[in-house]
């Protein structure tokens, strides 16, 4: 199979480069020129076309190129040949399905199923069949959405086995990855970003006006809370007139007066400002109300003071610390002893236990027996939560009042506004290698240049230049440097890179003084760049330090890495690299990266591996038998891998999809990239792009970006009357960013198939914008 | 939570006694094994099993050939039961590991009865200066 697969794929590259007539290809019809005229994509190439008849009504289509003048244009005809094929085919098709045991008339999905794959030349083994057939009639959906998965494995060239059938399904028609996420986690229970699933676990009983409280807490968690609630809470409790409670008072009204402060702030325009005060506010009010809860809970303790709980409380400690397994089994017996004429504590259990610990320990087995009474003192933990030992809950606090007193006081350093530069040792490396990658590409430049100038080898000078080019695309995209960069530091990279090539373009054309100035240009640019990377962000420690607090499950590592996979774009500058980051951590490369560590050894850190969605997912899948949800989220990833698998056509098709966060919620993005192969990657140059956004104010959004040349298209699918005026202003802008980085915006031009209104402001379709060329020269390979 | 064993209480342990529990861990760990066999959760028993060989290692290393024969006798056992149980590991065979679990219950029982005795292990005095030769030995190369 594999060598048929190989076959095919070697004769369909050789015809990548000339188009001959007779040859059959999908089309995509990009302007109607009116009569018979169109603009079509064929191959990844932009021509201008002649139908044999109308144009079709459709923009993509098959057809059949009848001739191929010199002027370029094609001619080209609809093709229905391939019906022709299917009639010939199907009487040998019948023979087939009936010898695999089929009655080519009881499964007429089957037949249909089998005649795509024969269109592709797969002959399907019996087994394979009977793969086949198990999908149709077990998968869920409707027929139309099977028929579409299979196409695509077909189309892929992928091995027919149950998992991929069910993998791509998965990706293609089952649940977005966002409600498949959102499921998974309703279903273990963590707080997904902004989806609020919120445990109220607190193990004990409230007291009803206690609930009051936590309902206040929880509703300054999620943000939205009444300052009237609060106020009342303020008045009840004063009625107390205890002293702690008058300095709880006090404390949750500095909190918000910073509140109104913060408000105050977002009016006068400092929004991030204001936000960070409010923020503070809430977390203040918050740990005043957690501390009122807290103390109604050891009020509570105290109202029933208990000697024996005392004594378990002990006794739950001298355990722990004992070496001695006798001396242990001594003491529970003391214990047991003194309880006997308690009422309120169970201790038929920790009796059972301890008889069961002393026959271990007489056999010798201290493992056992230590075991067991472990065992019994987690379940007395449990019973009576009061003995838990002390003081968890105040580090917690600590923790918690430490942070906000760091954010308070760089909020009073304000005025001086201090900025706190790291410069680790990790980041002086960076800036050594940089260097050092600089140092080399000038000088190949230099050596470019000198080539040229002195009419040396044209050919040389050109493989030096290559190599110039490929180093520093790789330093753009593959190191870590862009993420230490600022904007403009990577957007004068870009510009080195994209301009170069243009100089690589004139050399070919022969235009060697151009390509010499160019060369030199950037030689100078280059120069002129320099790297200083260092951590300057105050907002990091304090994550870095909410991190610490608490030990983390795997349940919230997932939870942890889903909310990296989606963080919103806006709150990272977005680059290449950093899209590049975000489907890193949605595991879609997971498979690359993990064999990438085991043959290059330690290079890149098995922590950084296991950071990734899909890793965590996998984990999940495997150790837990009860998440059914995270192999169905698994399952959608690696159809996404499926169907980004390498084309033995030299068109590459990919189609990602990605959660997102998008104003405060999780939202779906599909990612389909149209283009050309070069070699092991997609030709970013040329490639078509589009984007489908589901928004909820606006339905589902298309946006189709074309690349040719680095000359730039941009489409919008949307039914707002008037969008075109919305997008007016930042037609500018847009060009003026995308000349930056060295593209031409052509046309912005708007597109009404479906979806109603919109009312999103410009600045939402700017943030899908930029994203879009940063696709460029990523390796899919999976 | 409260774990069966604290760092606490190993910091605390004599020698012997965490010998003791080296043998004690694997008998738990062989009669998981065989549990988690029986019940084909393969992935998990191999893993208990693993944890054996592990402890037999670490006791086969902690033997002093020099104390007599015992030492020697002491170490083929251990070999002869990491090899068993890696077969018994690729067979799933339940039986093997019976057959472990009897072979080392004796020893372990004779251990017990020693500690229970408090005999005083005085060592000789050849055997603590190799010893403490060891132990820097150990230093340094940490």
């Amino acid at each position: 199979m594999q060598v048929t697969n190989q076959m095919v794929s070697r004769q369909l590259n050789d015809h990548k480069a000339s188009i001959s007539s007779g040859e059959i290809g999908s089309v995509l019809i990009k302007d109607r020129l009116g009569g018979n005229e169109a603009t079509v994509l064929f191959k990844g190439q932009e021509f201008s076309a002649r139908f044999d008849g109308q144009v079709p009504s459709s923009d993509r289509l098959l057809a059949e190129v009848v001739d191929r003048p010199e002027s370029g244009r094609l001619v080209l005809r609809e093709a229905s040949a391939s019906l022709a094929m299917k009639a010939a085919n199907a009487e040998s098709l019948n023979g087939r399905l009936l010898k695999a045991g089929f009655d080519p008339g009881a499964f007429p999905e089957l037949k249909d199923a089998v005649r795509v794959f024969d269109a592709k030349g797969i002959q399907l083994t019996k087994d394979e069949m009977v793969t086949l057939q198990k999908f149709l009639t077990e998968a869920q959906g409707k027929p139309m959405e099977k028929m579409e998965t299979v196409n695509a494995l077909a189309q892929k060239n992928l091995p027919m086995a149950a998992n991929h059938l069910n993998a791509i399904h998965t990706a293609l028609h089952g649940m977005g990855m966002k409600d498949a996420l959102r499921e998974l986690a309703g279903e273990i229970k963590v707080e997904m970003p902004k989806g609020h699933a919120n445990s109220t676990d607190s193990g004990v009983n409230p007291k009803p006006e206690l609930k009051n409280i936590e309902q206040i807490i929880r509703d300054l968690k999620n943000g939205n809370v009444s300052l009237k609630d609060i106020e009342a809470l303020v008045r009840r409790l004063d009625a107390n007139g205890r002293p702690e409670m008058e300095q709880l008072k006090q404390e949750i009204t500095k909190a918000l007066q910073i509140h109104a402060a913060g408000t105050d702030r977002v009016r006068q325009g400092a929004i991030a400002d204001g936000e960070k005060l409010q923020r503070i506010a809430a977390a203040r009010l918050r740990e005043a109300l957690e501390f009122l809860t807290a103390q109604n809970m050891k009020q509570a303790i105290i109202e029933t003071p208990d000697q024996d709980m005392l004594l378990l409380k002990s006794l739950l400690k001298d355990v722990q610390k004992e070496a001695s397994l006798t001396k242990i089994l001594d003491i529970i017996e003391k214990v047991l002893d003194e309880l006997k004429g308690n009422k309120t504590i169970d201790i038929t259990q920790l009796k059972a236990s301890f008889e069961k610990a002393t026959q271990m320990a007489e056999q010798g087995r201290e493992l056992s027996a230590r075991k067991v009474v472990a065992e019994a003192m987690n379940q007395l933990e449990k019973d009576h939560p009061s003995i838990q030992k002390g003081g968890e809950q105040l580090t917690l606090t600590e923790a918690e009042q430490y942070a906000i007193n760091e954010s308070l006081q760089s909020l009073a350093l304000q005025s001086k506004s201090v900025l706190v530069m790291e410069i680790t040792q990790k980041l002086s490396q960076l800036a050594i290698d940089f260097k050092k990658i600089k140092q080399e590409i000038t000088k190949s430049l230099d050596h470019v240049a000198l080539m040229l100038d002195k009419g040396g080898s044209k050919v040389n000078a050109r493989q030096t230049l290559d190599a110039a080019i490929n180093k520093l695309d790789n330093a753009i995209l593959k190191s870590n440097f862009m993420l230490y960069t600022d904007m403009l530091t990577e957007k004068k990279m870009l510009t080195a890179s994209s301009r170069l090539s243009e100089a690589r373009n004139l050399l070919a054309k022969g235009e060697y003084t151009a390509a010499i100035t160019i060369v030199k240009d950037v030689k100078a640019t280059l120069d002129q760049i320099i790297f200083k990377p260092s951590n300057t962000r105050v907002q990091h420690f304090v994550n870095e330090q909410s991190l610490l607090r608490t030990t983390v499950t795997s349940d919230e590592q997932l939870a942890q890495a889903v909310r990296q996979a989606v963080r919103p774009m806006p709150d990272q500058d977005y680059s290449a690299r950093q899209v590049f980051e975000s489907v890193r951590r949605l595991g879609l490369t997971h498979e690359n990266d993990a064999a990438n560590s085991l043959v290059f050894g330690s290079k890149g850190d098995q922590g950084d591996l296991n950071q990734n969605l899909k890793a965590r997912l996998i984990q999940m899948a495997q150790d837990a038998d009860g998440y059914p949800k995270a192999e169905q989220t698994l399952a959608n990833l690696t159809g996404q891998q499926l169907l980004n698998k390498q084309d033995s056509s030299g068109m590459q098709n990919l189609f990602l999809q990605m959660p997102f966060l998008l104003n405060q919620e999780m939202e779906n993005i599909k990612v389909f990239i149209n283009s050309q192969k070069s070699g092991e990657k997609i030709d970013w140059e040329n490639c078509s792009l589009y984007f489908v956004l589901e928004t909820k104010k606006l339905g589902e959004v298309g946006i189709q970006v074309t690349a040719q040349n680095r000359n730039i298209s941009i489409t919008f699918n949307s039914k707002k009357d008037g969008l075109d005026k919305l997008l007016d202003p930042m037609t500018e802008i847009s060009k003026e960013r995308l000349q930056e980085i060295g593209y031409k915006l052509e046309a912005l031009k708007t597109k009404k198939p479906a979806v109603e209104a919109e009312t999103e402001s410009t600045d939402q379709q700017t943030v899908k914008l930029t994203p879009a060329f940063t696709e460029k020269g990523y390796n899919f390979t999976i | 939570m409260m774990e069966a064993l604290t760092k606490d209480v190993i910091f605390k342990k004599s020698p012997q006694e965490l010998t003791a529990l080296l043998y004690e861990g694997i008998i738990d760990n062989l009669e998981q094994a065989i549990e988690l066999i029986n019940e084909k959760s393969y992935v998990q028993a191999n893993a208990k099993l693993q944890r054996t060989n592990d402890i037999l290692h670490r006791l086969g290393v902690g033997l002093k050939y020099e104390a007599g024969p015992i030492g020697q006798q002491l170490d083929m056992l251990y070999n002869y039961m990491a090899d068993q149980i890696i077969i018994a590991n690729v067979k799933k065979d339940v039986s093997i590991l019976r057959d472990m679990i009897t072979l080392i219950e004796p020893i372990i029982h004779a251990w017990n009865e020693i500690l229970k005795k408090k005999v005083n292990v005085s060592q000789s005095s050849t055997v603590r200066k190799v010893s403490a030769y060891e132990n820097s030995i150990m230093r340094v190369q940490n």
